[in-house]
């Protein structure tokens, strides 16, 4: 790898050998991932993170699932990215600027993480296994898909530090940041959803959602992104707010390192823990600083033309500029409570927990008005809004009277409060759909991200604060059979015992039966070799959009204690999630 | 006519805020919520099912049932355990709660800026 800096001096700068550099650092992601599947026990990192007999699937993927192997990865993709753009534009200061970055990764992983570590080979070696709680199959797509997220970022960071620099900027540059602020869009919201689904489906991760550290720090390039991707229509469409969008361009990518850097430090409790070592923080803290530097430079220099921006009032733009101010905000608000701990442990001597409480506080103090202007503001006229909409008072009415019955009728705040702001979006939406049956595909990509966002609210704050939990205890030839709220019974029906090629599966077959339908749960714990580990397996069963979701908290010789969650609409959650990558995919493929 | 406006939007945003604050943690599956599990890594006692958390969750419940608050529980808790115990932390952390308040404040200031600044032009 010390040759690739080497060449880089050697050849002139053309499009066919940034394309060769581009390759070469291809390679050793490449090495790693067949060094795993071959099971190369020469390597540290292969005997720390895989084991001979681990199905080929999880060998391969084995390769990011330690912290070397992640590095290298995000190497991988930033090649991959620059190879990917230099099909679309060629200009070498945005490449050079591409290779220098990955430059500055390559440099990490030779200094502080180098995963070709060498070992001497020994027969007996047969590996120590990936972290059980990492095998499943989402660990095969989740890490990538948020990590070509996080990347993407970097094309709309060089392109805005290129026209900031050279002062030029060109509407083609605009809609190819666009482009790929709207692809990195794509795969952050695939990730988020992916490991949010992950850490559903395998108990112990703490729900759907957490507002666990790293859940939060991959929220906070997604707000920034999606604000991005707002502010580029207006410097696209109507000329204004372009060093507004280039700066946030700048900080996108930002947050995304500063999020690795947070995770990887180990600065911060979270799930997602790997081991430590005080020097990769160190080095990141220099990447991040330098490219922090930079970026306050390119802020400083923009400064002054900031305020040519004019707009009407009542316009397009000055809602997006609105939207904008609410997601950097937000973005701001998910910053202060993610590193709070640990400005507090420092400066106050206090160790504290930062969580949902605050979070949902904030996040209704500055989402709620948000999604209230959603409803409206995408109806609004470019530059000058004249007409005014008679329906808004009517609408704000209408959900204003939903709202106070369904809070009379199930006398919960929150879920209101949701009713409320959801409300006048489902009404806009069906109205202007009937309005503008036959508009561009944009319309219905952006009409469907919005509609997909209220969906999601709704259906995240009805299972927050609907869901209910059981405790069951069931004995050997006494109790076989467990009443539940609402009628329904708990029937047991056999315990089994299986061997699989690496685990052993333990698991309990369960019936709820309300009345006239019978579903079927079969929760589980696998113990897996080489290390003995316990992992529990979820077990879910479909009611419409709710679900029963099992899992066993005891298991005993004579006894067996089930832990079991009714989680209504959770289905919608994911429908709607899935909607919303949809819409962005939907406005993505118009564009080729 | 924007003197109302600024009335209006004033009153909404003080209801907004004052709802907000006031709705408070009032059930004991919801409080379990808020506990740390100390003993795994960020996990509510809720989710968790180690010992501690078992533990916890039977020790808190007792406490309830035999008529004591939950906030008093709290207090107790956060005494044993350190602030560290629960995800809510308390209203002295001002940066931390006083920030979604100054960013909303700032957003408003800034709206009312914009359209003065239209109104004169």
């Amino acid at each position: 790898m010390f040759y690739i800096n080497l060449l880089k001096k050697v050849i002139p700068s053309t499009t066919s050998s940034l394309r060769l550099i581009y390759f070469i650092n291809l390679i050793p992601f490449g090495l790693l991932v067949y060094a795993f599947s071959i099971s190369d026990f020469t390597l540290l990192n292969v005997v720390e993170n895989s084991y001979i007999n681990d199905p080929i699937f999880y060998k391969v993927t084995s390769a990011w699932g330690s912290h070397e192997g992640s590095i290298l990865l995000w190497v991988f993709l930033i090649n991959l990215f620059g190879v990917l753009f230099l099909y679309k534009n060629q200009t070498v200061e945005i490449h050079k600027n591409i290779l220098f970055i990955s430059t500055l990764f390559i440099l990490y992983v030779i200094v502080s993480s180098n995963p070709f570590t060498y070992v001497e080979a020994n027969e007996n070696v047969l590996g120590l296994g990936l972290n059980p709680i990492l095998q499943h199959f989402l660990f095969v797509i989740h890490p990538p898909t948020l990590f070509l997220g996080y990347i993407g970022l970097i094309i709309p960071f060089v392109i805005s530090a290129h026209m900031l620099v050279n002062k030029n900027f060109s509407e083609k540059l605009f809609k190819e940041m666009l482009i790929w602020s709207k692809f990195s869009w794509f795969f952050l919201t695939g990730g988020i959803v992916l490991g949010s689904y992950w850490a559903y489906s395998e108990l112990g991760w703490g729900g759907w959602w957490f507002w666990d550290p790293v859940e939060n720090i991959s929220l906070i390039p997604w707000l920034l992104n999606t604000a991005l991707i707002h502010s580029l229509q207006v410097s696209i469409k109507s000329n204004q707010l372009k060093l507004w969008s280039l700066n946030l361009g700048l900080y996108c990518f930002i947050a995304s390192v500063f999020g690795t850097f947070l995770v990887r430090s180990n600065l911060i409790v979270s799930v997602h823990s790997f081991a430590t070592d005080p020097l990769r923080g160190l080095f990141l803290i220099i990447i991040i600083a330098y490219l922090l530097v930079m970026t306050v430079r390119l802020n400083i220099k923009s400064i002054s033309n900031f305020n040519e921006d004019s707009f009407n009032l009542v316009s397009r733009e000055s809602f997006l500029l609105l939207n904008n101010i609410f997601f950097i905000c937000s973005a701001l608000v998910v910053f202060i409570g993610t590193v709070y701990p640990l400005f507090s442990e420092m400066i106050l001597k206090t160790s504290v927990s930062v969580g949902a409480p605050y979070y949902n506080f904030a996040f209704n103090l500055l989402l709620a008005p948000l999604i209230l202007f959603m409803a409206f503001a995408p109806q609004i006229n470019w530059e000058k809004h004249e007409k005014k909409d008679k329906q808004i008072p009517f609408i704000i009415i209408f959900s204003l009277f939903i709202c106070l019955v369904s809070y009379y009728f199930l006398n919960n705040f929150y879920f209101a409060l949701s009713v409320f702001i959801t409300i006048p979006l489902f009404l806009k939406s069906i109205l202007v759909l009937k309005n503008n049956f036959k508009k561009n595909i944009s319309f219905y990509s952006q009409w469907l991200a919005h509609l997909s966002i209220g969906f999601f609210i709704i259906a995240a704050v009805y299972t927050e604060q609907f869901d209910y939990e059981e405790n069951l205890l069931f004995e050997k030839e006494s109790t076989n059979e467990v009443k539940l709220q609402n009628n329904k019974t708990a029937i047991i029906k056999n315990i089994k015992d299986e061997k699989f090629q690496n685990f052993q599966r333990i698991s309990v077959d369960l019936l709820i039966y309300d009345g006239h339908k019978e579903r079927e749960l079969s929760p589980s714990k696998n113990i897996y070799q080489p290390s003995g580990q316990v992992t529990n397996e979820v077990s879910t069963t479909n009611k419409l959009f709710s679900q029963y979701y099992a899992t066993i908290s005891t298991i005993e010789s004579n006894k067996v204690g089930i832990n079991l969650v009714y989680k209504p609409f959770i289905n919608l959650l994911w429908l709607s999630a899935i909607m919303l990558v949809f819409s962005i995919f939907l406005s993505v493929v118009k564009k080729r | 006519m924007s003197k109302a406006i600024y009335k209006i939007i004033i009153s909404l945003l003080f209801v907004h805020i004052s709802a907000v604050s006031f709705a408070n943690v009032n059930e004991l599956s919801d409080y379990y919520k808020t506990v740390r599990c100390l003993v795994c890594e960020g996990q509510s006692i809720q989710e968790s099912d180690t010992e501690f958390a078992i533990n916890l969750k039977e020790q808190i419940q007792k406490k309830y049932n035999s008529g004591i608050s939950i906030e008093e529980i709290n207090q107790e808790l956060i005494k044993i355990y350190g602030e560290e115990i629960s995800f809510n932390p308390p209203k002295y952390h001002i940066l931390l709660w006083g920030t979604p308040l100054i960013v909303l404040l700032i957003i408003f200031i800034f709206i009312r800026n914009k359209i003065r600044f239209f109104n004169r032009v």
